[in-house]
């Protein structure tokens, strides 16, 4: 392809709008970088350049062929999820990392863009027309699933220690054993009128619970709940039966329920409960939210200027290049340049979504959809933490935070957008 | 599926305008988060922003100083170092080894198998290094030496193998890297004391949490100028992260023992002082004055705290001068207002000769007390023995504060004041008045002393045994005849003689500007019936000459004998002459104050001071003062200057004595005689009045007189000259606080 196909057809104007936050992005971290990490604001340039020119390289790709490779690319992030929880580098306490020797690869990154292929694929070849239910959510009778439920009981049989009396430990034991083979031959006799595809294995429950298990124990709750955020949002474009919505609304709950005392580590609990009142304990697991209010809040509608906010130049605002870049911009620029920020955000987003609308077909649509949620959520919930509104839960702010995984993966959504535009008068 | 022909949106065109309008709602509500934030709490976080960066840092005033009736400085504040440590800035070992394995990208359990062996290395003063780890690739040491740049941290070394470029080895070293117990053992060296004696502040370092880590504690109070040095140098080589030397000041009494208990000392408020005085704007740990000049006027020598606002950061560093500017503007706090400066009416030479006179005669403890005798102001108060006050007011050892507390001598108590003794003969011009007062005693009777006085069975016997023969008024005092008192006291009765020494001022606080002044002790009727035996006839006999019930303290005795001197004015005894501003203007100046004058029938009073002259001349008791050796020169100026000198000789026994007639060096010191000696000059227009107590010395004559007689030589000679250039221009009394000695209780 020569250089001029490069460029022709592409969107301009989207181009143009994320270099617009991109550039608001590095001056801010000349002020934001400097006490923390100096001379960070040059790497993000580097980081952007390498964003671009990946960006303009997606563009030029049909998007059919990573429609073809959505599934095996899929399993490999999966796989190199797993190999993180084993052989990654442990940073803060969190194993999240991959060394390869001049990167450190972060693999949930990945697959963020992973899961937007795959459940984009899934849901454009579904044969079904109209909103999804809970079933073909859950597909329960996919073979694998009473596979799974058979799996679990042989392997944990043994141990499986039910109720109080042996006696019936073990008729608990059967009876699961008995379920699980009856689904299985339910399974089985429904197989036989269907052809034999990945889709009679594979429900887009897999496609979203296993990665976010995977990431979920590394443990990064951030990186989790954007997935699931991006995976909803997907599913819900799409379209969901109203009483499915009533029953997974109910279920999720009682979930979250179970999962805040099984599931979630003690300094997560703090982090939700000290959400709930930051200013309670402003010293303690409340310091990040509470400082990062007071840099918002102190900069009242003008800000304090450029490079003289006190909250970030005193290292009272922590993580101020990364995670908390906007409250920088906040206390320095005011009201005034935090919500030209906003809007400039809003506007990429609803782009995209009109990138979505006007798409050739729907897995590029649901490409579209997929990317501008990934920007939309990390957008809101950066923002929504960093002032207050939800728990920190370290999700970077896209184009502004610091940090090379973070912008090429959003320059990477940038291109699958440029691709869909560029091919939407194609036909 | 959709078909490939469709012009319109693959999903339609509802759900992307309900998406872009969920995303513009969601924009919207975080624009709204943001108008609260800002603009209707931004008032509130902008506060709460300055109160994290401006940090209210307190300026001690200075304490005001002390000077005497010259100018010259008795107590001033000298620079002080202290030694503090936050517990937030300590190095903590464990977690530096915690980013220190992350930017090297190893695992955690290192970190924490390094701390063990790092604390047990520097423990045992193990020098080795330490391996972290070895083969490490270029970019890891580079992240590495990224951090170690950054945090400043010492002790980390990194091996290159050169045949191998992703090898090197990263080793620590124990007794350079930072770790809470290193800084420990290191400030221990510094201060030249022992780790277990840092032990109780490295227990309270610990035991600190929460806000409570930021509050610096207290390690050492002024250091000694080598351990400044060492502390001070390893703190600005970053050996003693969390460690401050503090500037402050130090009282520092220039006289130290000549004057400790006229001035007193400051030291720390306790807890219980502090909850009665916060209000006054004390802070914990403040000085306060403990006794005397310090404790009476505290409110005057203190002065106000000034404060300045600094501009710090996170880690509660100082962040410049620049920043302040840029950030508060110049109006940055209020200087300090020092205290105020007295002036004493205290001459620190005559305070010097009290001294050294005491000393001459192998004084042991007593008292010196000078007034002036026109206006009632202290000259010299001196106390023996003394205590330094530098001590007491900073590092005082508890063995050094047990010795003083415990020695039998008391050196805390002021014996001018606060001690009261029989006055002995110095009494006898008291019995004279009394009989002059009641009419007993004329100008001319003569009395016969035979060398006893009889009274029933009763014997009192004259210090000379062999008897005075006959004797007027005049002669019974030059040569201090108790037989004569005795006789003049037996005629008078106890409560004639008590109600004359009232009139002197005796029996009475004198209302000197000093604590734990004690009012002596004069026995009359009221207070013999309150005590079992009864009034008995013989009381008045032995409180004639001063002993028996009848309690004094030296101040009582200056006051009195400079009240005969000056003609019958009693005035308050004052140790304060001016107070002044720090600069130097006059904010108070203290005048003279009459107590009373004295009602005495025409005569008397000169009767006594011609009695009193003659005791200083030959054939008088005190008639040693011409020819005594010590002090030296003494003799040869009472001989020589002219200045006729007036005053009585005391020898008031302490034990009972027995029939026989022990001599002096048979006794055990706390039986022996105290010897006073009260005298004022010159006799003919007197200006100074001394009183001298030895306690458990001898004769009056021979013991108290040559201490008092250098003392007033001291005051001709180093004084009164100086007197005229104007400094202390002092007014006649100006107000009388007590005009009738009738309203005595």
């Amino acid at each position: 392809m020569k250089a001029r196909a490069l460029v022709v057809g592409l969107d301009k104007e989207l181009l143009i709008w994320v270099l617009l936050i991109a550039t608001a992005g590095v001056i801010n971290l000349f002020s934001a970088a400097q006490v923390a990490r100096p001379g960070a604001q040059y790497l993000q340039v580097g980081y952007f350049a390498v964003g671009f020119a990946i960006a303009v390289g997606i563009a030029a790709i049909d998007l059919r062929w990573f429609e073809r490779l959505a599934y095996p690319a899929f399993v490999v992030v999966c796989g190199l999820l797993a190999l993180v929880l084993v052989a990654g580098a442990t940073i803060k306490g969190s194993q999240r990392w991959l060394n390869l020797g001049f990167f450190n690869l972060q693999p949930s990154e990945l697959m963020k863009l992973a899961i937007i292929f795959s459940l984009a694929r899934y849901l454009a070849r579904r044969e079904e027309q109209g909103p999804l239910g809970l079933l073909d959510l859950l597909r329960p009778l996919n073979p694998s699933r009473p596979l799974l439920l058979l799996l679990a009981v042989i392997a944990k049989f043994g141990d499986l220690q039910i109720a109080q009396s042996a006696g019936l430990t073990w008729a608990l034991r059967i009876g699961l054993l008995l379920i699980a083979v009856v689904w299985l031959a339910a399974a089985a006799y429904r197989m036989q009128s269907l052809a034999f595809a990945a889709r009679t294995f594979v429900a887009p429950i897999d496609l979203i619970a296993v990665p976010a298990v995977l990431i979920l124990i590394e443990p990064d709750l951030g990186t989790t709940l954007i997935l699931l955020a991006i995976a909803g949002s997907m599913v819900l474009y799409v379209g969901v039966r109203i009483w499915s919505l009533v029953v997974i609304a109910v279920v999720g709950a009682a979930g979250g329920v179970a999962a805040w005392f099984k599931v979630l580590k003690p300094y997560q609990q703090q982090r939700i409960l000290t959400f709930l009142n930051p200013e309670a304990d402003a010293l303690g697991a409340g310091y990040h939210a509470n400082q990062s209010m007071i840099a918002i809040g102190s900069g009242r509608v003008q800000g304090k200027g450029f490079m003289s906010g006190t909250q970030t130049q005193l290292s009272f605002l922590p993580e101020n290049h990364t995670d908390f870049a906007f409250s920088v911009l906040a206390e320095e620029w005011g009201l005034f340049g935090a919500a030209v920020l906003i809007i400039l955000f809003g506007w990429l987003i609803i782009k995209g979504i009109r990138v979505a609308a006007s798409a050739h077909d729907r897995f590029s649509a649901l490409c579209a959809v997929g990317v501008a949620a990934l920007i939309f959520w990390h957008v809101f919930v950066n923002i929504g933490m960093v002032t207050g509104m939800l728990p920190v839960v370290g999700v970077t702010l896209p184009l502004m935070s610091y940090g090379g995984s973070s912008v090429l993966t959003i320059m990477f959504g940038v291109g699958i957008w440029m691709s869909v535009s560029r091919r939407r008068m194609m036909f | 599926m959709s078909s490939p022909g469709r012009v319109s949106s693959p999903f339609g065109l509802a759900r992307p305008i309900v998406a872009a309008a969920l995303v513009a709602a969601a924009m919207f509500a975080l624009t709204a988060r943001l108008y609260y934030l800002q603009v209707v709490r931004g008032a509130e976080f902008t506060d709460k922003s300055e109160s994290n960066f401006v940090q209210l840092r307190r300026v001690v005033h200075d304490r005001g100083i002390i000077l005497d009736r010259n100018g010259r400085i008795l107590v001033d504040n000298r620079p002080a170092y202290d030694v503090y440590l936050t517990p937030a800035f300590l190095p903590d070992s464990g977690r530096t080894l915690a980013s220190l394995v992350d930017a090297l990208e190893l695992d955690r359990d290192l970190a924490r198998r390094l701390d063990r062996a790092l604390q047990g290395a520097q423990g045992r003063g193990d020098g080795r290094s330490l391996e972290v780890a070895g083969g490490v690739r270029r970019h890891a040491i580079d992240a590495m030496l990224k951090m170690v740049d950054r945090e400043h941290l010492l002790g980390v070394d990194v091996q290159p193998d050169s045949s191998c470029h992703d090898c090197s080895r990263v080793l620590i070293q124990p007794l350079e890297f930072p770790s809470a117990g290193l800084v420990f053992q290191r400030l221990a060296s510094a201060l030249g004391v022992t780790e277990e004696e840092l032990a109780p502040v490295r227990e309270e370092a610990r035991g600190a949490h929460g806000l409570d880590r930021f509050l610096p504690i207290r390690v050492s109070r002024d250091l000694p100028w080598e351990a400044f040095v060492r502390v001070d140098t390893a703190v600005s080589l970053f050996e003693l992260p969390g460690v401050d030397v503090q500037h402050t000041q130090r009282r520092r009494y220039r006289t130290g023992l000549q004057t400790a208990h006229l001035l007193g000392y400051i030291n720390e408020m306790t807890p219980a002082e502090y909850q009665r005085l916060r209000e006054d704007g004390y802070k914990m740990g403040d000085f306060i004055g403990r006794s005397g000049i310090e404790r009476t006027y505290e409110r005057e020598l203190r002065g106000i705290d000034g404060f300045e606002r600094v501009v710090v950061d996170a880690k509660g560093r100082r962040m410049g001068e620049d920043r302040g500017r840029a950030l508060l503007g110049d109006d940055r706090g209020e200087p300090p207002q020092p205290g105020h400066t007295l002036v004493l009416s205290v001459d620190a030479d005559l305070q010097r000769v009290a001294e050294e006179s005491f000393a001459a005669l192998q004084g042991v403890a007593g008292a010196v007390v000078a007034v002036e005798v026109k206006t009632g102001f202290v000259l010299a108060m001196a106390s023996y023995p003394s205590f330094d006050p530098n001590l007491v007011s900073g590092r005082i050892s508890a063995e050094e504060k047990h010795a003083l507390d415990t020695d039998r001598l008391q050196p805390w108590v002021n014996r001018a004041i606060a001690q009261q003794y029989p006055p002995g003969s110095t009494f006898k011009v008291v019995t004279a008045l009394a009989g002059m007062q009641t009419g007993v005693l004329t100008l001319t009777r003569r009395i016969h002393c035979n060398g006893s006085f009889r009274l029933g069975s009763n014997v009192w016997r004259c210090w000379r045994l062999s008897g005075h023969g006959a004797l007027d008024l005049h002669q019974a005092i030059k040569h201090s005849c108790d037989v004569f008192f005795y006789t003049v006291g037996w005629d008078v009765g106890i409560d004639a003689l008590a109600s004359a020494a009232r009139l002197l001022g005796y029996d009475a606080l004198t209302g000197i500007d000093l604590d734990n002044e004690v009012p002596g002790l004069i026995g009359d009727t009221k207070y013999y019936l309150r005590r079992p035996e009864g009034v008995q006839k013989g009381y008045a006999v032995n409180n004639a000459i001063g002993q028996g019930d009848i309690a004094v303290t030296p101040l009582q005795q200056a006051m009195a004998y400079a009240t005969i001197a000056n003609g019958g004015t009693l005035y308050a005894p004052q140790l304060v002459r001016e107070v002044r501003d720090q600069e130097g203007q006059v904010v108070h100046r203290f005048e003279a104050v009459a107590r009373w004058r004295l009602q005495a029938p025409e005569g008397a009073l000169e009767a006594l001071r011609s009695g009193l002259q003659a005791v200083c001349e030959q054939g008088g008791t005190a008639y040693g003062l011409h020819w005594r050796r010590e002090p030296p020169g003494m003799a040869e100026w009472v001989r020589t200057s002219g200045v006729e000198l007036a005053g009585k000789t005391g020898t008031a026994q302490v034990v009972k004595m027995g029939k026989e007639i022990k001599k002096l060096h048979e006794l055990d010191y706390w039986e022996r005689d105290h010897a006073w000696f009260v005298a004022y000059a010159p006799a003919s227009d007197p200006e100074i009045a001394v009183a001298v107590v030895n306690e458990h010395s001898g004769h009056g004559g021979s013991h108290a007189a040559p201490i008092a007689a250098n003392v007033i030589r001291a005051y001709f000679e180093l004084v009164r000259p100086r007197a005229t250039s104007g400094l202390f221009d002092y007014h006649p009394p100006q107000a009388i606080a007590c005009a009738e000695p009738g309203a005595l209780p």
